[in-house]
C-alpha cells in the first residue's frame, strides 16, 4: 500500500456537493437538496485510469467538476498532491490548474466557434506563460501533430471539422498546459463507433508517452474497460465498488454492479442467451434516497439491515474457491489477494454470501464468457 | 408462416433524394432488402448511412424535401396477403397501414408524445384509432397495453402528463401506443439510445417477449452492434447509403466478409475483451458526398484497398443469405477480422504490465 500510496497525485475524501431546490410555493417550507455526489472517496495515482462509472444523475459527471473547481464542493476535500485545493493559495490554484485539465463530451460545445484553432490552441499557454508570442505557433503545431491532425488545421474554424477531429482539438487544448491529470467526461459518446475508437487509441497512446492519470468518466462500460487500470461504480451519490478492471467485470460483487454488467448488451450473439439479472425498477431521486443502503429497494437481496445501516466501502473477501485453496495450502494459492496486488472494495453487506450463494449460476456465466 | 417464401416487408431498389438549395442528394443508393414474418431484421450504421431515412420512407414520413425516386415497397399483411406498395397508396390508405400494420417508436419519446394531453388520452387515441370502442372499453384497453409494458400502477400513469414521467417511462408509453393496432410490423429507430443501459436492458426484454407473443416482427435501426449481437436474427449493414453487407446474426459476428464490417467489430470494445486488446480504429471519416462516388464507398478507409475498388462493387452473396458488397471479401481471410477476434478469450492477470506494453499493430495492419 505504501508504495502506492506514494504515486497518489489526486485524492478525494469525503466528497459531497448538495444542490437545493428552489422552494416553489409562497410558503416557507424545510429546506431540500439535491444530493448529486454524497460522500465520494478516491485516489487517482500516477499514470493511471480510473473509470468512473455510473447510470446518468448518479453523481459521476459532478465529481468530475468538482476536481476541476467548476462547482465547489459541500463538504469534503480534494487533495493534490497531497495538499487540499482549498486550503492554497490563488496563484498557487492558478498553477494547479493548469495540471488538472478536463475533455467534455460535446466537441462542438467546447470550442468556441468564432476563433481559429491556432486561437483556441494558443490562448491558454500565453495566459499561463507556457508560451510567448514568439513560439506559440511552433508549439501549436507540436500540439496538432501529436492529436494527428494536420499542419493547417489551425488555421481554420472548428466548424470545418468532423466530430472526431474537433475531441482531437478538444484533447490538443488540454494537453496545451502540459498537464499530469485529465478528467475526461463522456469523451467518446458522442462519436461514431469508427470514429471512438480513435480517440480512445489516442488517449491510450498519450497516457503512455507523457505518463497522465485519466479520470475516466462514462456510461459505455466496453469503452470503460479498455481504457482503464481500476474502475469505480457509482450509484445514487456514491461509490459502490472499486476494482482493477479485470476483477470488477469478471467479479463484480455488490448486486448493482453485477445488474449493470449484466445489462450491457454484448457484441456477440453466441452470448446473448446467458444469464442476464436486471435491476428492477428506475433510479430512485437524488432528493429522495433510500434508507440504509440506497440499493436495497432495488435489490433482491436486501434484507433489515440493509434497510436500516448504510454500508460503507470496505476490502472484499477473496472469491470462495480462492480461500478454499488458500486454507488447503495449494501452491501459489490466495497469492493475488496477499500481495495486496488486487484491489477489491464493495460496499455491501452480503457480496459475499451473495457470491456464494449465486455462485453455479455466475460460474456457468463466467466459463461461458471467458 | 404458410407462404414462408413471400416475406412480410419487401423493400426494392429504393432511392431516395434530398433536394435542398445545394441540388439534390442521393441518401440511399438502391436498397433492397426484406423482413420476415415473425423475425427481427437489424439495420446497423453509423449516423448519416441512412438507416433512419428508409424505415422514414417505409412509413411514409419522409421530411417535405426527401421523396423516393425509385423502387417499391410491399408489405403483405394478413389482411392483404396478396401485398400492396406502400408507396403507392392514398393518404387514407397509409393511415390504414400506420399503427395497424406496422408502427414506429423513436428515439425521443418526449418529442413524440403531446405535451398537453394526458398519457390515458394518447394512449385512448391510439386504441380508437382503428376500432370502434366505446371510451370505457378504450380506457380499460389502454391501462391493459400499459401494465403489459411494464409501468407501474397504470391506473395513475394515465392521468398523469408526459413531463412527469422518467425517459424509460415515457419511452414505455411509446411502445404502449404502438402496439395499440396490433401491429404486425415494429419499427425501432434507435428506441433505447438514449436510456440508460439497465433501462435499457429491460425495455428490450420486454419488446422481445411481446414480440413473441403477438408474432409481430421487428426492425431494429440502430448503431450499436452489441444490441444487434443481442436482439436481430438477421442482420444488414449500411454504410454511405448502401447496404455493405446481409446475413444471419450469428453468420454475421462469426465470419464478417466487408472490410467496413470487420472493423466495425473491431472497433467496438467490450467488456470481456483481453486487456491487451487493442481496438482497430477505421482510419479517416465517413465520405461526405458520397454519392458522387462511383466505386466502393468505403475505399478510401479500407485497409485492402485495391486498383479494383474504383470500379461500381455489385452485392454478391457468397453463402446463402450471406451477400456483401465487395471484390475481395472472399479472398480475405475469414481469420482476419481485425484486432479484435484474436483478443478475445483468456483474462490475464498481470493488467498493468499488459497495458503498459501494448504494442501499436494491429492484426490487419500486418497483414
Amino acid at each position: 500500500m505504501s508504495s502506492s500510496e506514494k504515486n497518489v497525485l489526486l485524492s478525494v475524501k469525503e466528497l459531497k456537493k448538495y444542490y437545493p431546490v428552489p422552494n416553489p410555493s409562497l410558503r416557507p417550507q424545510p429546506k431540500r437538496f439535491v444530493r448529486a455526489v454524497d460522500g465520494v472517496s478516491f485516489a487517482l495515482r500516477e499514470g493511471e485510469t480510473l473509470g468512473l462509472v455510473g447510470e446518468s444523475g448518479c453523481g459521476k459527471s459532478t465529481v468530475g467538476r468538482l476536481l476541476v473547481g467548476i462547482e465547489q464542493p459541500t463538504e469534503g476535500t480534494v487533495e493534490y498532491r497531497g495538499r487540499s485545493l482549498a486550503d492554497r493559495k490563488s496563484c498557487e490554484r492558478k498553477h494547479i490548474r493548469t495540471e488538472l485539465q478536463m475533455i467534455f463530451q460535446d466537441p462542438y460545445a467546447a470550442l468556441n466557434p468564432r476563433k481559429h484553432v491556432y486561437d483556441i490552441l494558443s490562448a491558454p499557454m500565453l495566459y499561463h506563460g507556457l508560451a510567448d508570442r514568439s513560439n506559440a505557433g511552433q508549439k501549436v503545431d507540436e500540439l496538432l501533430e501529436q492529436v494527428g491532425l494536420p499542419k493547417n488545421a489551425k488555421e481554420r474554424y472548428p466548424h470545418e471539422f468532423s466530430g472526431g477531429q474537433r475531441q482531437r482539438i478538444v484533447i490538443a487544448k488540454a494537453l496545451s498546459l502540459n498537464p499530469k491529470v485529465i478528467i475526461c467526461d463522456e469523451p467518446v459518446s458522442a462519436l461514431d463507433n469508427s470514429i471512438q475508437a480513435q480517440v480512445l487509441n489516442l488517449l491510450r497512446d498519450l497516457q503512455r508517452e507523457r505518463g497522465l492519470s485519466y479520470l475516466y468518466i462514462a456510461h459505455g462500460l466496453g469503452t470503460v474497460h479498455y481504457v482503464s487500470h481500476r474502475v469505480a461504480v457509482m450509484y445514487l451519490g456514491r461509490i459502490v465498488e472499486v476494482a482493477d478492471v479485470e476483477e470488477i467485470f469478471r467479479r463484480p460483487l455488490h448486486p448493482y454492479a453485477q445488474m449493470l454488467i449484466s445489462s450491457v448488451p454484448v457484441a456477440d450473439p453466441t452470448k446473448r442467451d446467458r444469464p442476464v439479472v436486471i435491476p428492477p425498477g428506475e433510479v430512485p431521486s437524488a432528493m429522495d434516497i433510500p434508507s440504509g443502503c440506497r440499493f436495497h429497494d432495488r435489490c433482491p437481496y436486501a434484507d433489515d439491515r440493509c434497510r436500516r445501516e448504510e454500508p460503507e466501502l470496505r476490502a472484499a473477501l477473496p472469491a470462495q474457491a480462492e480461500a478454499d485453496a488458500v486454507a488447503a495450502g495449494q501452491r501459489g494459492a490466495g497469492e493475488r489477494f496477499a500481495a495486496g496486488a488486487v484491489l477489491h472494495e464493495t460496499a455491501c453487506w452480503h457480496a459475499e454470501q451473495i457470491e456464494a450463494k449465486t455462485m453455479g449460476q455466475t460460474a456457468a456465466e463466467r466459463s461461458a464468457e471467458w | 408462416m404458410e407462404q414462408k417464401s413471400e416475406p412480410l416487408l419487401e423493400v426494392k431498389d429504393l432511392e431516395l433524394i434530398f433536394s435542398s438549395d445545394f441540388g439534390d442528394r442521393t441518401v440511399t443508393d438502391h436498397i433492397s432488402f426484406h423482413v420476415n414474418a415473425g423475425e427481427t431484421l437489424g439495420i446497423v450504421g453509423e449516423s448519416g448511412c441512412g438507416k433512419s431515412v428508409t424505415s422514414l420512407a417505409i412509413m411514409g414520413l419522409l421530411a417535405r424535401n426527401g421523396r423516393v425516386n425509385a423502387g417499391s415497397i410491399v408489405l403483405r399483411s394478413r389482411r392483404k396477403p396478396e401485398g400492396k406498395d406502400l408507396l403507392r397508396l392514398t393518404r387514407r390508405e397509409l393511415d390504414e397501414v400506420r399503427g395497424r400494420d406496422i408502427s414506429m417508436i423513436f428515439q425521443d419519446a418526449l418529442a413524440s408524445l403531446n405535451p398537453v394531453f394526458s398519457i390515458g388520452n394518447q394512449v385512448v387515441e391510439a386504441v380508437c384509432a382503428h376500432q370502434t370502442m366505446d371510451r370505457r372499453e378504450a380506457a380499460a384497453r389502454a391501462e391493459e397495453l400499459l401494465r403489459r409494458v411494464g409501468l407501474p400502477d397504470p391506473e395513475a400513469a394515465m392521468r398523469k402528463y408526459p413531463f412527469q414521467l422518467s425517459g424509460g417511462m415515457r419511452q414505455r408509453v411509446m411502445i404502449a401506443m404502438a402496439l395499440a393496432g396490433k401491429p404486425e410490423l415494429l419499427i425501432a429507430d434507435e428506441a433505447t439510445t438514449a436510456l440508460d443501459v439497465t433501462i435499457q436492458a429491460q425495455i428490450m426484454r420486454m419488446i422481445r417477449d411481446i414480440r413473441r407473443e403477438m408474432q409481430m416482427s421487428m426492425l431494429l435501426i440502430t448503431h450499436d452492434i452489441g444490441l444487434i449481437a443481442e436482439m436481430s436474427d438477421r442482420v444488414i449493414v449500411m454504410y454511405a447509403g448502401q447496404i455493405v453487407e446481409e446475413a444471419d446474426v450469428y453468420e454475421l459476428f462469426r465470419n464478417p466478409l466487408h472490410p467496413y464490417t470487420r472493423l466495425l467489430i473491431a472497433a467496438t470494445p467490450g467488456m470481456y475483451d483481453a486487456p491487451d486488446r487493442k481496438l482497430a480504429a477505421i482510419p479517416g471519416t465517413v465520405p461526405e458526398n458520397y454519392t458522387d462516388i462511383i466505386g466502393c464507398r468505403f475505399a478510401d478507409r479500407c485497409p485492402y484497398v485495391t486498383t479494383e475498388c474504383v470500379k461500381p462493387q455489385e452485392n454478391r452473396e457468397f453463402s446463402p443469405g450471406h451477400s456483401a458488397r465487395c471484390h475481395l471479401a472472399a479472398q480475405i481471410p475469414a481469420a482476419d477480422t481485425g484486432a479484435g477476434a484474436a483478443g478475445q478469450t483468456q483474462p490475464t492477470e498481470g493488467v498493468f504490465a499488459a497495458r503498459a506494453s501494448h504494442q501499436g499493430a494491429s492484426a490487419w495492419r500486418d497483414s
